[in-house]
């Protein structure tokens, strides 16, 4: 026996002397995860003797895809990176193979790709999948735990993890073993038994799982007691007082806390205490509005919630909805409201302008108040309205200035109204056009009887269109461009005027000059039409 | 037309001169092929093109030699030699054909796998014939 037995040693002996060690891979992975085709990917493994590494890729037919390699590993490889697009082009599955430089690509140890076209991963030879979590109960300020599983037990390194509502009740797991831990606060309780959803997710290389479940907090507090319904009356209605629930001895902001924060409170209370107006009244607070509003982060510009507002109309529509309580958006974000002006309005000019127009034109001031009969020329231009205050001993009649204590006939002096159509194309009338046109006026014809005479005709008949036609300038740029070149020849030769400095030449430019503008305005346009009509004649 | 390794620790050093800018890169890709592989133990059995370019020599030189690692070492392209012709046109441009076989590490006594060209150390100068230095990342 004990020969045997030698000679069986000696054999195994001379066996492992003839047979050569060679090194070989003896694991291998994607280094990560994943890869998507902008990134260079790689592989990780180990060998069992210090060698070069190579890694051949190749798709389910065979055909090479291409190589990585490590040039030199001790008993850990990790080739050089390559990009993804460089050897996927196609979607598929593919074999990766790494082998020693003294093995045979056959030899090495294979692992399986998949190319989706954007992600490169392994295929697992695995379902990653949860154990089902059934639903649980548990009271206010008692803990909760228990350990995800999956259904395949000799998975490692799976990654456990919980959504983000579980995460914000405060719920809490351990990434590796799963262990799920959670305590209901008591604000999670309330009169009626409250359920949470929450998700557990397992992930482990591409593969994921989630498991709902349900946890149902009971009911923590006790309903309060509703008194009886009052029989009705016919009587003047009284006030309602303190609602019955209401203890005394607490802050009444706390049930109005929990109105705002508790949506079963909040149903509970409307639902039986719909005679009060408010929580509030039930527990006998004022209703203070908080201003900016609860929604309002005060490190933004109030004016962005207004812009919101007055641009989208699903956000407009959720504070009309939630926030009736304030009058405006404005007060919300505690801004004051911007005051309305009315359309003919230009809100670049001084609306000095317009009161100093309105009280000096009699024909403005007539079309201003059949226009807009209900408001002041104030409101209408966003000033506040005077204050007037009554001298003791009456009133200056018109014409009449109170001077020293007596009313003193005073000279006036009409200063007239601007072109409101020429203001409206130049935008200002401080454009030197506008300008041009008040100088002629002030210097030339309003210093000359028949200059004054014209002026209070064409006045008659000018401000009976001219605020219309402003308006419309002011609504239309292309409108107001129009004017602008079609006032350009008028205006270029009013210049003219500028010369006129006796009664006698005021006449005569003024003939001059209104010749002109029929020719260049009705005349011109008239003959062109008739030319361009006879030369069409003569050639068909 | 010469190559000659420098000496150093871990990545490789190559030092080329030639007559022209044509030769330098022909003896640029030998250089970077037998690096790799046993050049003489290839076969031509087949072919692949390839091309190279750069806004300037240097750039060129880069892409040259990134883009002969690429044919061997991802495409898995033994090369025996290459046929090509250098473009100065808006920059540097080079099409070429590699012929060759597909790559057997043992038979072709595969050395090393190029991780990448670099810009340090890399020199071109064009005097009375090109000298290239450049040293590629193992």
């Amino acid at each position: 026996m004990r020969s045997r037995l030698a000679g069986f040693a000696v054999f195994s002996l001379f066996v492992l002397m003839m047979v050569p060690a060679y090194a070989s891979v003896t694991s291998l992975s994607l280094e990560k995860s994943f890869y998507t085709t902008d990134e260079k990917f790689g592989f990780i493994g180990t060998l069992n003797e210090t060698d070069s590494v190579f890694v051949i890729i190749r798709n389910a037919g065979g055909a090479f895809k291409g190589m990585l390699s490590d040039p030199l590993s001790t008993d850990e490889f990790n080739v050089i990176p390559r990009p993804v697009s460089d050897f996927f082009k196609f979607k598929g599955i593919y074999d990766a193979t790494a082998f020693t430089g003294q093995e045979k690509e056959e030899n090495g140890f294979t692992i399986k790709l998949e190319f989706d076209g954007e992600k490169l991963f392994e295929v697992q030879d695995f379902v990653l999948q949860l154990k089902t979590i059934i639903d649980k109960t548990i009271e206010v300020e008692k803990t909760i735990s228990f350990t995800a599983s999956l259904t395949d037990s000799s998975i490692d390194d799976a990654v456990f993890s919980l959504n983000s509502a579980a995460i914000n009740e405060g719920a809490t797991i351990d990434p590796s073993s799963g262990k799920f831990v959670w305590t209901p606060a008591p604000k999670h309780g309330n009169i009626i038994p409250v359920q949470y959803l929450f998700d557990i997710i397992v992930t482990k290389g591409a593969q994921e799982d989630i498991e709902k479940f349900k946890i149902t907090v009971q009911q923590a507090y006790d309903e309060p007691e509703k008194e009886p319904e009052p029989e009705p009356t016919t009587s003047e209605p009284k006030e309602l007082g303190i609602a019955p629930f209401v203890d005394e001895s607490k802050d009444p902001q706390s049930y109005v806390d929990r109105y705002n924060t508790e949506a079963s409170y909040k149903k509970w209370f409307d639902d039986n205490y719909s005679e009060y107006s408010s929580i509030y009244e039930a527990v006998g607070l004022e209703k203070q509005l908080e201003i900016p509003a609860p929604f309002v982060d005060e490190s933004k510009d109030p004016q962005s919630y207004v812009d919101r507002y007055n641009s989208e109309a699903s956000y407009k529509k959720w504070f009309d909805d939630n926030y009736s309580e304030y009058s405006s958006i404005y007060e919300a974000v505690g801004l004051d409201e911007p005051k309305e002006l009315a359309p003919f309005v230009d809100p670049n000019l001084d609306p000095q302008y317009y009161i100093d127009r309105y009280n000096n034109e009699i024909i403005y001031k007539d079309w201003f108040d059949k226009t807009y009969p209900d408001i002041t020329i104030y409101k209408a231009v966003g000033l506040d309205e005077p204050v007037i205050e009554e001298p003791e001993f009456g009133e200056c009649g018109k014409g009449t200035k109170l001077i020293d204590g007596k009313c003193t006939i005073v000279a006036t002096k009409s200063e007239g109204g601007g072109c409101l159509i020429a203001t409206a194309a130049y935008g200002s009338e401080m454009a030197p056009q506008v300008q041009l046109l008040r100088e002629i006026r002030d210097n030339q014809l309003m210093k000359t009887d028949s200059g004054v005479s014209f002026m209070t005709g064409f006045n008659q008949f000018y401000y009976s269109f001219s605020p219309y036609i402003a308006d419309m300038q002011r609504e239309n740029p292309v409108f107001q461009e129009v004017v602008k070149i079609g006032i350009t020849p008028l205006l270029s030769s009013l210049s003219i005027m500028s010369y006129a400095e006796s009664e006698s030449q005021v006449i005569g430019y003024g003939i001059g000059v209104i010749l002109m503008n029929i020719g260049m305005y009705f005349a011109a346009p008239v003959m062109l039409f008739y030319g361009i009509r006879k030369v069409r004649r003569v050639r068909f | 037309m010469s190559y000659k390794f420098l000496d150093h620790a871990t990545d490789a050093i190559i030092e080329v001169t030639a007559k022209d800018l044509k030769e330098a890169f022909s003896v640029t890709a030998d250089a970077v092929i037998n690096l790799t592989l046993d050049q003489d133990k290839v076969e031509e059995k087949d072919q692949k093109e390839f091309s190279a370019n750069g806004k300037d020599l240097r750039y060129l030189l880069f892409s040259w030699i990134e883009e002969i690692t690429f044919v061997l070492i991802t495409q898995g392209f033994a090369i025996k030699r290459i046929e090509f012709d250098i473009d100065e046109k808006e920059g540097y441009k080079i099409i070429a054909k590699a012929y060759g076989e597909p790559l057997d590490l043992h038979r072709h006594n595969f050395k090393v796998e190029i991780k990448a060209p670099t810009f340090y150390e890399m020199e071109i100068r064009q005097d009375e014939g090109v000298y290239m230095k450049f040293l590629v990342d193992l």
